[in-house]
């Protein structure tokens, strides 16, 4: 069968359409008034009690819909800046002490990219998710130093020390 | 020690190598919890993800903060590469990666309304395992050490760049790692039962023996003694607050959420 909207072929039992989501109409059963109640009582037993229709429900995800409908996908923005922070980070991370700055674009990044794919699951975002986690567990890697170091001198030492190391692995 | 390792030609530093496998550790384990809790994968992710955020913003803001007189004065005496070495590199403040962690945790269950009893029970036994792998990063690394010690199991650091050398020492981290893995099997032993135990509750038992297990071992330590204030190290005086925070939130969350 095909589309009453843009005459895309269809499998049968479809209720929307792939190609444009229009809800695709069925014939009417041609029964005869009594072939029609007997068969409708065979299958469903005696009649129900009056249920409301279920509401007409769009079972495309939410991008599809309102890419159909031309609007604005804030979800996908927040994919894109996710997806930005995570590759700025990557580059960052190889340039020694402005490895500092990727970091921080991988945490906005982070953010960023849950925020998205809790909005709207899409892999733009979770690619921004991982590229950024990746980052910072780098950066946590080989530039964290410890979480109980009060005194600064000894802080000092490891910054010092950890700068050292960045720049004998940053070409 | 081993301040550093070497993995594929590249120096490592032995501190963020314990503490991304503790990390990918705690997650694995919290994603494990989740489905006895019958949470979201997604969400205990997510949520990790967050309060790792706020644990690291919290961490550094809580170091700067305790050292802001010297920040500004670095920043008057010495260059960009001296501030940076000194103050965003390296140091951080383990109770602001708490707080931190904890407003990061909070956000994200209110941000995206998840359920903050479930994702605690993932996601709080895991906080006193990563502790412990830090603090086997801190014995490899040689800083947070104890206090000169000639007894059994004296540690003598000879190649350490941020602890004291040539001198036997207390391992007083080794032992916090052993305390803060009891404290791992303890809350994972916590919510028994069906239903997930209250958030309230197992923050109150976190802090409360958290607070009083470090209380304690920061007698056996050799660094910062230098920052005391009526004759308790500032993180004593911190323990003390999380103990009586601890002790109260116990108190008020000590049942088990209905069905």
């Amino acid at each position: 069968m095909h589309c009453n909207n843009c005459g895309h072929e269809l499998p049968d039992g479809v209720r929307f359409c792939s190609n444009c989501g229009a809800p695709v109409a069925y014939p009417e059963p041609d029964y005869p008034e009594h072939d029609y109640l007997e068969h409708n009582y065979e299958e469903q037993g005696p009649a129900q009690p009056y249920a409301e229709p279920e509401e007409h429900i769009d079972p495309r995800p939410e991008t599809q819909q309102r890419a159909a409908g031309g609007q604005n996908q804030p979800s996908d923005t927040k994919a894109i800046v996710s997806l930005c922070c995570g590759v700025f980070a990557a580059i960052c991370l190889f340039t020694g002490a402005g490895s500092i700055l990727g970091l921080i674009a991988a945490i906005v990044g982070l953010v960023f990219g849950i925020k998205a794919r809790k909005e709207n699951p899409s892999t733009m975002a979770t690619v921004g998710i991982v590229l950024c986690a990746l980052n910072i567990a780098l950066c946590a890697l080989v530039f964290v130093g410890c979480l109980a170091c009060l005194g600064s001198g000894i802080a000092a030492g490891a910054g010092a020390e950890i700068l050292e190391g960045i720049e004998s692995i940053a070409p | 020690m081993h301040p550093f390792v070497d993995i594929l030609g590249l120096t490592i530093p032995t501190y963020g190598l314990c503490l991304v496998c503790g990390a990918l550790l705690a997650g694995l384990i919290a994603l494990a919890l989740g489905r006895r809790c019958h949470a979201k994968n997604e969400d205990v992710i997510f949520c990790g993800m967050y309060a790792a955020i706020g644990a690291l913003i919290g961490a550094k803001a809580g170091f700067i903060l305790a050292h802001a007189g010297e920040i500004i004065a670095a920043m008057r005496q010495g260059g960009l590469r001296e501030l940076f070495g000194a103050f965003v590199s390296g140091g951080f403040l383990s109770f602001g990666a708490m707080i931190g962690g904890l407003t990061g945790f909070l956000l994200y269950c209110r941000e995206f309304g998840a359920d903050r009893d479930k994702l605690a029970c993932c996601l709080l036994p895991t906080a006193p395992l990563l502790l412990a792998c830090c603090r086997i990063g801190c014995f490899c690394a040689g800083c947070c050490y104890g206090i000169p010690w000639q007894g059994p199991l004296a540690v003598l650091n000879t190649c350490s760049p941020v602890g004291v050398n040539g001198v036997p020492l207390f391992p007083v981290q080794l032992l916090a790692a052993a305390a803060s893995l009891l404290l791992f099997v303890l809350m994972l032993c916590l919510p028994s039962g069906r239903y997930p135990a209250p958030f309230g509750r197992l923050l109150g038992v976190f802090l409360t023996l958290y607070g009083a297990g470090r209380f304690g071992l920061e007698f056996l330590r050799g660094d910062h003694l230098d920052r005391m204030w009526l004759g308790l190290t500032w993180s004593q005086w911190f323990c003390l607050a999380a103990f009586i925070a601890g002790v109260l939130l116990w108190r008020r969350f000590r049942k088990l959420r209905p069905a």
